[in-house]
């Protein structure tokens, strides 16, 4: 449409032109701005003012009393809209205070406003261990959960491959998404694939991992990964009396949660100076590669009095490397590290004291939510952290580490060794016969089993 | 200005009425409850939609849209708080658990829970120049304990200094 055609847009200039100007503005603003005649400018004026959207003064024209019954009002609908999640934030009491202070940063509503059905794209890191399943089942799970509302939601696996996942996002731009959800391989690869997003008003939302602080992106969900490593490493080094040799064994060197959670726990160690630190091996958060770690101190004959690993998914390969090499029942040094069922059954197994706080998935199901309060339109925060629990085996609460959960209680006995705890899919899920509905998957299927 | 352009935007305010209350109908509906040709309702809200006063969902539904909530807003002199005061109270709601409201002119703008007979916290929205534009209030959930209520507290009070930051913006 080109230039204004009737009364009807020079009412509506007139009603938005008052919104920009908080209220109240003088006729003589409203006219240059509307493009309004004076004694048009009065019709109009005088037909809003019968229903009560304007008020007339001498010289000045305010919003009345019907447009202030467009505010929401109580009982409002918002971007919190799936359904209600646990109301205390636990990590937000133990976390990091610096992540919590000040005023809360808001992003605006992308440009592009989309409307009907939305097109969702999922650009996710990699599937290489059962943690990514989890996330990826969470994601799908949420955008089930909108049903009509999505037009499709594509999924696409970059096999930890920063260059391969900058064009996954470049095409599904291309294909028109209206909203992006990132797990980032590599931080730095991804920022001017997000420019281009961003630049094309579409809505980004980083989860799990971020990208380079300036990268443009409309919000990051993630989980408080300082106070993973923070939590942990305090509890392992009291639990040790500040004395002892500790093995560290840490996620990808490359990925943003394992270098927070590291840099934390190095933090608190350094509180104990008669902790020995052996150096740190990063695993990749692969089992094997956490065994042969573990297998190679031992058969060195290297004395390890604690072992810190920044999950569970490496976590269960130093286990079961002690496991194998005959250290007996009660024996094996204290670990931590959960997110996987196996890490929580082996420890109460074996009589290994553990601390743990997982890094939900859930977060998956979370980043939908806000990517989809961002395509309505609305202002969503620029970071959201999924609160996680202090999971201890029963017994191993240390001075300044209680448990919010015990490991006993935590575990799954009933389900599969590789299932995600904390993936907020509900008592029931089960990462080996997840079955899925939503457009965009045929015959029920999840993305997670298209490994690339 | 013609007469029938003063009848296009008579019907235009009665519509924009009727949805500013929240409602959600089909145009069909609205034409007919408010009056107006058929022709002539799909062409307003077509229009409407465009400078987002209403949202068209899917099956052909409208809706307020967020230029309508910014009105709502900017009555009170608070456009700024449009949209960042929906997301902040919805997120110390989600933290909190507890009932909540936005006031401006003993009015409210947003609210969450039903509404309470006492409230716990109370804190003003003051603008740059100090004068109180709005009012944030709280009520504990029941059976809260000293500490969630010392935490919620300083929730409370992270999510006043945001809407005050973004009104004096």
């Amino acid at each position: 449409m080109g230039a204004r055609q009737n009364g009807v847009d020079g009412a509506i200039a007139l009603l938005l032109a008052l919104s920009r100007h908080n209220g109240r503005a003088a006729l003589s603003v409203l006219m240059a701005e509307c493009g309004l005649a004076r004694a048009s400018l009065h019709r109009i004026a005088l037909t809003l003012e019968a229903a009560g959207l304007v008020r007339r003064e001498r010289g000045w024209l305010s919003l009345g009393p019907a447009a202030a019954a467009f505010a929401p009002g109580p009982a409002a609908q918002h971007w919190m809209g799936l359904e209600a999640r646990p109301v205390r934030s636990i990590v937000a009491e133990r976390g990091s205070q610096g992540l919590y202070a000040g005023p809360i940063v808001l992003s605006p509503p992308p440009v592009r406003r989309a409307s009907g059905r939305f097109r969702i794209g999922f650009s996710n890191a990699s599937m290489a261990n059962p943690w990514r399943v989890a996330l990826v089942h969470s994601v799908e799970f949420a955008v089930s959960r909108l049903g009509g509302a999505v037009h499709r939601l594509t999924v696409k696996h970059a096999g930890d491959d920063g260059a391969q996942q900058a064009r996954d996002i470049d095409a599904m731009v291309a294909q028109g998404v209206d909203g992006l959800l990132v797990s980032a391989a590599a931080p730095d690869a991804m920022v001017p694939a997000l420019e281009r997003a961003m630049a094309a008003g579409i809505a980004v939302v980083l989860v799990d991992r971020g990208v380079a602080a300036a990268a443009p992106h409309t919000s990051f969900v993630n989980t408080d990964d300082r106070a993973i490593g923070q939590v942990t490493a305090l509890w392992l080094a009291e639990r040790l009396k500040g004395k002892g040799r500790i093995l560290l064994l840490a996620g990808e060197p490359e990925a943003e949660p394992a270098q927070d959670r590291l840099a934390a726990a190095r933090a608190v160690f350094a509180g104990f100076p008669e902790l020995d630190l052996l150096p740190v091996a990063w695993t990749r958060w692969l089992r094997e590669t956490g065994r042969d770690v573990v297998r190679e101190h031992l058969r060195a004959g290297t004395s390890i009095d604690g072992v810190w690993c920044d999950s569970g998914l490496q976590g269960v390969g130093s286990l079961q490397a002690f496991i194998e090499s005959g250290v007996s029942r009660g024996k094996i040094p204290p670990h931590t590290g959960g997110d996987l069922n196996l890490a929580y059954k082996l420890a109460i197994r074996h009589g290994v004291p553990l601390a743990a706080m997982d890094s939900p998935p859930a977060m998956g199901r979370r980043a939908v939510e806000v990517l989809f309060a961002a395509m309505l339109g609305q202002w969503v925060p620029s970071r959201v952290d999924v609160s996680s629990a202090v999971v201890l085996t029963k017994g191993a609460a240390t001075r300044s580490v209680k448990a919010d959960i015990w490991a006993e209680d935590h575990v799954r006995w009933d389900l599969p060794d590789d299932l995600v705890l904390h993936s907020g899919l509900g008592d029931a899920y089960n990462p080996r016969s997840f079955r899925i509905h939503y457009a965009g998957n045929s015959y029920n299927r999840s993305a997670a089993r298209r490994v690339s | 200005m013609s007469v029938e352009q003063t009848i296009g935007v008579a019907a235009l305010a009665r519509i924009l009425v009727r949805l500013g209350q929240g409602e959600t109908v089909s145009v069909a509906q609205l034409a007919e409850q408010e009056g107006v040709a058929r022709a002539t309702g799909f062409d307003i809200v077509r229009r409407l939609a465009a400078a987002q006063l209403v949202r068209r969902g899917p099956g052909g539904m409208v809706s307020r849209g967020n230029a309508a909530t910014a009105l709502g807003f900017a009555a009170f002199g608070l456009v700024n708080l449009q949209g960042v005061a929906e997301t902040l109270l919805a997120l110390l709601h989600e933290q909190t658990d507890a009932r909540l409201e936005l006031l401006a002119q003993g009015l409210v703008l947003v609210g969450f829970g039903r509404t309470a007979e006492a409230w716990d916290l109370q804190g003003a929205i003051v603008d740059g120049a100090g004068v109180e534009r709005a009012r944030l209030r709280l009520a504990w959930r029941a059976g809260s304990g000293r500490a969630e209520r010392a935490q919620i507290g300083a929730q409370f009070e992270r999510a006043r200094v945001s809407l005050e930051s973004y009104l004096q913006d």
